[in-house]
């Protein structure tokens, strides 16, 4: 997306790069919302279908790639993969469910925290594959509705990502576009991430928490439990703990030490490889290799390199600078007007469409914006974007992956999670979060 | 070859579907058997109890499930939850946790494609007739011999 533009597009039949442009653009968006085709394959044709009308050449398509982004969540995804397997998910959840002697309301108030603090410093996606099964199964032991836990874990698992640069998608792709570090994010997000997840609770409790009640046998069934039997493999969970604390140590220092984000994550996974590898003969070591590569969501990093090329081919066709000077006709300009316009259009937008390609498409549009509101207060947009983009997955059952990931679960253990009912709880309370972020954003930064 | 050369005969054991998983439960423990095909009055096959279903519908479903919790080592004694699952599951009627995935055979299936889907199943396979009659079950065993006595006796 910060592709230099070295050619002028020579453009098949003559036709206007604009506008040809622009058609790719709407139809690969298009055809994504309608999840008829998966999303991986019609980014790489809209990518193939940029560099073959002429748009973009080759090198400009490469150029548009933002390899910052697809390093850093490939090592993350490879370091969980690997990491999960030592049961120290499980460990944690049940843990959490014993200090609160298994009541129901604590139960939610601890699954919440645990799914916050793991979706901040691990994919959301992920967190929730993993915290949801044993969520599902203590509620089970304790004879209650998982409902109530499952909508707990996917709003936490929304705003524990939005505190931190690795947390989601969105903040992953704004702060590798713009260089704002791990520390920034924590600084600016964490707080008011803080603040959301702790309100959040206000209303659950009054929906749901002071309803539910347990029998003391049930509860006696899950403080029998005993956590430290999830530990499946001792070593491997010293070894990750160790990898992954050393990677998130390197995020906190990587802007002092020059570094990107991408090295960090992937040299931790890496790191990680030659750990479990180690001790191991060729032909072990290549399938284990092999198992945790083929863990990552291949799915999700081509989507991601399709995407930053369509993009890539609309911002050097002028399209985005187009909807900058829009966006800047609309709001005059005017530094408020427009966080507040970005906050909340990209909550509404986030709670129906994949939060990523709009990420994707805004960036270059607030790179534009840099001369208006003035490079100084251009990083106020920027935590209003990744605010509005991270919450808003929370709008509705399709706002975000975790969202669907959690649906899924639900539905195949019989307990499914139907879209209507989901959304008319989550979206008011998805706006509140925004307001929250639209009083945050006004205090700290206009 | 096909299934008919199989000594599959009208089988002694079936279930309404109708009857209760408690039923089939008791059945399958005085019968000493880990499968009962259930019918129609009329003789139409309406799918398979097996033992492995009822006992599917009694583990958490947290675990059963794919991508579920992996291991339940952790649990502890969990009688109790096992005997709520049974609660719960007792009165269902048994045709709700018929395997789906058993799909029957004809007299006509030849043995080498007979073998294939017992070979990836756990349960026996029922085959049908016109309509769907069931015509018996064929199970394993029953192959095995076959082979066996051919590559004896030629």
């Amino acid at each position: 997306m910060h592709g230099v533009v070295h050619t002028t597009s020579q453009v098949i039949l003559g036709l206007s790069p604009l506008m040809v442009s622009l058609a790719v653009f709407v139809l690969t968006y298009a055809v994504i919302v309608t999840e008829r085709i998966n999303r991986a394959i019609v980014a790489l044709i809209g990518a193939g279908v940029m560099i073959l009308t002429g748009v973009l050449h080759q090198s400009e398509a490469f150029a548009g790639i933002d390899f910052n982004t697809i390093g850093l969540l490939t090592g993350m995804m490879v370091i969980v993969a690997i990491t999960q397997k030592s049961g120290v998910f499980q460990y944690v959840a049940v843990k959490a469910a014993k200090l609160v002697k298994a009541d129901p309301w604590g139960l939610m108030m601890m699954l919440a925290v645990v799914t916050a603090l793991f979706s901040a410093l691990l994919d959301n996606v992920t967190t929730v594959l993993l915290i949801a099964p044993v969520a599902l199964l203590i509620t089970d032991a304790l004879r209650i509705n998982p409902y109530p836990y499952l909508f707990a874990i996917i709003f936490a698992s929304n705003i524990g990502g939005t505190a931190t640069l690795i947390g989601d998608p969105p903040n992953i792709m704004i702060g590798s576009a713009v260089g704002l570090t791990f520390n920034d994010f924590a600084l600016h997000l964490a707080p008011v991430a803080l603040a959301i997840l702790a309100l959040t609770m206000i209303p659950l409790w009054w929906f749901w928490g002071r309803k539910l009640h347990a029998e003391q046998d049930a509860r006696d069934q899950v403080m029998a439990f005993d956590e430290r039997e999830a530990i499946t493999d001792a070593r491997l969970l010293k070894q990750s703990l160790a990898v992954t604390a050393l990677t998130i140590t390197g995020f906190v220092f990587a802007h002092s030490l020059g570094l990107e984000p991408a090295t960090i994550a992937m040299f931790g996974a890496a790191l990680l490889l030659l750990l479990r590898a180690a001790g191991h003969d060729p032909e072990h070591q290549t399938e284990q290799v092999h198992k945790s590569f083929a863990e990552v969501e291949w799915v999700t990093i081509f989507f991601f390199v399709g995407l930053f090329v369509v993009v890539a081919g609309v911002e050097k066709a002028g399209a985005l600078k187009i909807a900058a000077d829009a966006l800047v006709d609309f709001t005059g300009g005017e530094l408020a007007l427009t966080a507040y316009v970005i906050l909340w259009a990209s909550a509404v937008i986030s709670a129906v469409v994949d939060n990523i390609p709009f990420v994707a498409t805004m960036i270059p549009v607030i790179q534009n914006l840099g001369s208006v509101v003035g490079p100084e207060n251009l990083n106020t947009l920027w935590w209003s974007l990744a605010l509005g983009a991270c919450l808003g997955g929370n709008g509705s059952l399709v706002g975000a992956s975790a969202n669907l990931v959690v649906a899924g679960f639900a539905e195949r253990a019989g307990t499914p999670i139907r879209f209507l009912p989901f959304m008319l709880a989550a979206f008011p309370l998805m706006l509140a979060s925004i307001a929250v972020s639209s009083l945050y954003v006004g205090w700290r930064y206009l | 070859m096909t299934v008919r050369a199989l000594p599959v005969c009208p089988p002694t054991l079936t279930l309404a579907p109708e009857a209760t998983v408690a039923e089939a439960m008791s059945m399958m423990i005085q019968r000493e058997v880990n499968h009962i095909p259930l019918c129609e009055p009329g003789g139409r096959f309406l799918g398979l109890i097996s033992s492995n279903a009822i006992l599917r519908a009694l583990v958490p479903a947290s675990a059963r499930v794919e991508h579920g919790v992996e291991n339940l080592n952790f649990v502890g004694d969990a009688l109790p939850m096992l005997l709520d699952h049974m609660k719960g599951n007792a009165d269902r009627r048994v045709v709700e946790l018929a395997d789906a995935s058993v799909a029957p055979v004809r007299m006509e299936t030849p043995l080498l494609e007979a073998a294939l889907l017992l070979s990836r199943t756990n349960t026996p396979l029922p085959v049908v007739g016109d309509e769907g009659r069931l015509l018996g079950m064929m199970s394993r065993r029953m192959l095995l011999t076959y082979l066996l006595d051919k590559s004896r006796n030629g």
